[in-house]
């Protein structure tokens, strides 16, 4: 690893993932901890913070809940030199374990945004999982969704977090899309944005809830997969792993 | 993908569910059919604080680096899953295969301290594996502890089929060797456990029977079979350079306490202070060859990706390279952009050069351990470390730019006297001065800040105070108090602090650290009653325990503030740790007449420890 020097001007690269099995519940801090252990041992030529405790310049584009999967996980890092996007994403996924996998590295442009602040929506599935009780027939049918749908308020209680109040959210607006797909999956995109992200689990409890089956919602029983995270680039919604070039 | 034990209903419920999936980078993942061993290697507390421990990883890559074994890892359920596992009847399981550890062929405990006992019981009750030695079968595993307080095993003798005292890279294999021609051959479990008591540094409790004489102390120790041995003698490995060392360790999922390499530097000591255990146990003391080091550090740096790595060893001043091995680790780690976190280390030039380079100097305090407040009680304890040491380091250290300073002391020590307690403020005191006295107020960085600690003085066996009476636990009180006192009354007290930990707990380690077997009755109880986690401040509770000790008619001090008779058997007695009894008991005289023995480099004490190979000042 080379000692920056001042003159040189460091690469943004965007990292794909994809997270699944028994990885699943390790929670986003200790997979933060994880890449910069991996980024460390492939030998990869971070750019380091300044100061009196330099870190590396990495930031994850949204945390992954305990629990959920995904087949597209984006982070962000600056680096100081570069070979091939296939040779990085071999040299990088050579430091994964079981059940993390490293899709693709990109170049990002140089003006490009922040991935946190970039990211708009999220597409998610979602399925009953295998060792639960198979309630999703109550939900997952189009008469549900689109009475759900029809509606223009749907609210959900936030529990207070440390013996605050409990907050009521608006969510009708953040639901953009729902599918219903064969074998009692969803398919849903969903605001994502710093400011107006909706749970997937919201529209579950919200789905049970118009369906007039509430006691019947467990949210453990729900595999949440988020599928891909979106940004908005002239007026389009674009992956955030399409922002950049392959070198 | 492998399939785990506890089902996604738990695990969403649970604190950190990390801890119990295993498949770590490092770990090592064997195909069950392929191998003829299955080990289980256990740490009896939290996931946490076992990934911390390094023994764990030396033996880990050892016994996987055998073609024929497959070592995996368990730890303690923390207590929300503990409480699951015994609801709906889950097997304790090991990370790597999530398989039952019942299933193993070995189920090995790491002994590092008493307060982790109750734990010793959790993994054997969750595992679903007799308690007790004597009522296991085949179908059970081999139950085997190590680790420094197999050097009083008695008090948890009940639970082991085997101690293996001392290092473990030596034995292991001959272990394993016998294992497979028990088996093949059709051989008893006891027969078993017969043929391994004659391998060196095994101890096979249930064979051995003890006599007790009417006052509580031993009468007698002998073992079933006349080919067993009277003594068990300890494992050392003589040469460090040419055994294991793992440079891939397996890196945890969630942080770690000690998140961050070790290198285990040397092994022993040869200042010989008389409270200290460790220094006795590891003797001879044996270096690591500084190439072998440098090596190794870069290995672990590549390997691993950690962002800090730490010396080990009980004193790395005396560490012969220590200046090449430092300006190594400075170089490569500057490169490779990695902290070292320094270890004790004597203050004088060079040291202070090091933590300069290494540490940022307005937040780092320098570090000493006087232990007692005397010159006259630090020779009792034979504890080299003088007052001119100390403000001659401090005065160095002050001109450097330091402003912090951190004292450790231990209140109890034998022959303490309220002078000897009153001595720690007026050391203090000095220190303080002395900043004031060397830097002039224009080159202040500030206040001085000067931290004084002190924590309770417990007899360990294998040390010249095994004969010493511990104090009391309202005696305890009353010392902190005139600590207290005494600092508050200086004059420079306002940048004095001082912390000390209410311990009652250390009163239980008192008693398992010189108990016998009538203690494991009490442990029993105890666990029977909820104590679990004891080493956990939260968890622990005092009143449980003193029930216990009620319920089962024991009397806590005899294990405790007795003073020892200097012919009583004690009941490690039967281990030869290399150090003679002999030697302890000069030292424990010598402790009592103020005479301090000068450490091993600069005149042999003749403490036994010879009789091992290796031993870097022995003749």
């Amino acid at each position: 690893m080379l000692l920056e020097s001042n003159n040189k001007e460091s690469i943004k690269l965007r990292i794909k993932f994809a997270k699944e099995g028994p990885v699943k519940y390790i929670g986003h801090l200790d997979i933060m901890r994880f890449f910069q252990k991996a980024i460390r041992r492939s030998g990869i030529d971070i750019k380091y913070t300044g100061g009196y405790s330099p870190h590396q310049v990495m930031s994850f584009a949204q945390p992954l809940g305990v629990g959920d999967i995904s087949d597209a996980e984006y982070l962000d890092i600056e680096v100081w030199n570069v070979t091939s996007s296939e040779e990085m994403t071999a040299s990088l996924d050579a430091q994964m374990v079981e059940g993390l996998k490293i899709l693709d590295i990109i170049k990002l442009p140089k003006e490009c945004r922040n991935a946190m602040s970039s990211v708009e929506t999220a597409s998610y599935e979602l399925y009953i999982k295998d060792e639960y009780e198979d309630t999703s027939s109550l939900i997952c049918n189009p008469k549900t969704v689109d009475l759900l749908l029809s509606k223009d308020s749907i609210t959900v209680v936030k529990p207070g977090k440390k013996g605050k109040e409990d907050t009521i959210k608006e969510i009708r607006d953040g639901i953009l899309k729902i599918e219903v797909m064969e074998n009692n999956h969803f398919k849903m995109l969903l605001n994502a944005s710093s400011s107006g992200n909706i749970k997937p689990d919201y529209v579950i409890s919200s789905l049970y809830k118009v369906a007039d089956s509430e006691d019947k919602y467990d949210p453990d029983a729900w595999q949440i997969k988020r599928l891909d995270l979106y940004t908005l680039i002239d007026e389009k919604y674009v992956s955030l792993g399409d922002v950049g070039e392959r070198f | 993908m492998r399939k785990l034990m506890l089902p996604d209903r738990v695990l969403m419920k649970i604190d950190k569910p990390a801890r119990y999936i295993g498949g770590e980078f490092g770990s090592i993942m064997k195909d069950p059919c392929k191998v003829d061993i299955r080990f289980a290697m256990c740490f009896p507390d939290v996931y946490e604080i076992g990934m911390s421990h390094l023994g764990i990883q030396i033996l880990y890559d050892m016994f996987n680096k055998f073609e024929d074994t497959w070592c995996e890892r368990v730890y303690s359920p923390w207590n929300d899953l503990d409480e699951i596992m015994r609801k709906e009847s889950i097997p304790l399981f090991a990370l790597e295969s999530q398989d039952p550890i019942k299933d193993f062929d070995f189920l090995g405990i790491t002994l590092q301290y008493e307060m982790c006992y109750t734990n010793i019981l959790q993994i054997l009750d969750l595992s679903g594996i007799p308690f007790i030695n004597s009522d296991r079968t085949w179908d059970d595993p081999i139950v085997i502890g190590g680790g420094p307080c197999a050097y009083n095993p008695e008090p948890i003798a009940p639970l082991f089929d085997i101690f293996y005292i001392g290092e473990g890279e030596t034995n292991y294999r001959e272990l394993l060797d016998l294992y497979k021609m028990s088996k093949a051959g059709g051989d008893s479990r006891e027969e078993f456990l017969h043929k391994a008591s004659l391998i060196g540094g095994m101890y096979v409790p249930s064979l051995y029977e003890t006599e007790y004489k009417e006052d509580g102390t031993i009468k007698s120790f002998t073992p079933k079979y006349s080919d067993m041995p009277l003594k068990v003698r300890k494992e050392a490995v003589a040469d460090l350079n040419n055994t294991y060392y793992p440079t891939k360790p397996v890196i945890p999922f969630i942080k770690a306490t000690q998140d961050r390499l070790t290198l285990e530097i040397m092994r022993g000591c040869i200042r010989g202070c008389r409270f200290c255990q460790a220094g006795q146990l590891y003797k001879p003391i044996r270096e690591r060859d500084v190439e072998f080091l440098k090596e190794t550090a870069s290995k672990l740096i590549e390997n691993t990706g950690h962002e800090e790595i730490n010396l080990s060893s009980l004193s790395s001043s005396d560490y012969s390279k220590l200046e090449e091995l430092l300006e190594f680790l400075i170089e490569i780690c500057k490169e490779k952009r990695v902290n070292i976190s320094l270890p004790s280390l004597r203050i004088d030039a060079f040291s202070l050069d090091v933590m300069n380079k290494v540490q940022d100097v307005k937040k780092s305090s320098l570090t000493f351990a006087p232990e007692a407040g005397t010159q006259r009680l630090r020779n009792i304890i034979n504890k080299g470390l003088t007052k001119e040491d100390i403000l001659g380091g401090a005065e160095m250290a002050f001109l450097g730019g330091w402003n912090k300073v951190k004292l450790y002391f231990m209140l109890g020590l034998p022959f303490e006297t309220k002078e000897d307690i009153l001595g720690i403020g007026e050391l203090c005191n000095d220190i303080a001065k002395l900043y004031y006295d060397t830097v002039p107020k224009e080159k202040r960085n500030g206040k001085i800040s000067i931290t004084a600690s002190t924590s309770f003085f417990i007899p360990k066996p294998f040390t010249a105070f095994q004969w010493a009476p511990m104090g009391k636990m309202e005696d305890f009180r009353e010392k902190a108090f005139i600590t207290r006192e005494g600092i508050l009354s200086q004059l420079n007290q306002r940048s004095i602090t001082y912390n000390w930990h209410d311990t009652d707990v250390s009163v239980l380690e008192g008693v398992f650290a010189r108990g016998d077997r009538r203690v494991f009755d009490v442990l029993l109880n105890a666990y029977k009653k909820g104590c679990m986690f004891d080493a956990w401040t939260d968890s622990f509770s005092y009143d449980r325990w003193a029930e216990s000790f009620k319920e089962c008619n024991v009397d806590m001090n005899f294990y405790t503030v007795r003073t020892r008779e200097d012919d009583e058997i004690f009941p490690w007695d039967f281990i030869d740790a290399g150090v003679t009894k002999n030697y302890l008991l000069r030292e424990w005289k010598r402790a009592q007449a103020g005479e301090v023995t000068p450490n091993c480099r600069a005149k042999c004490a003749g403490c036994g420890a010879a009789s091992f190979e290796g031993g870097k000042f022995c003749f």
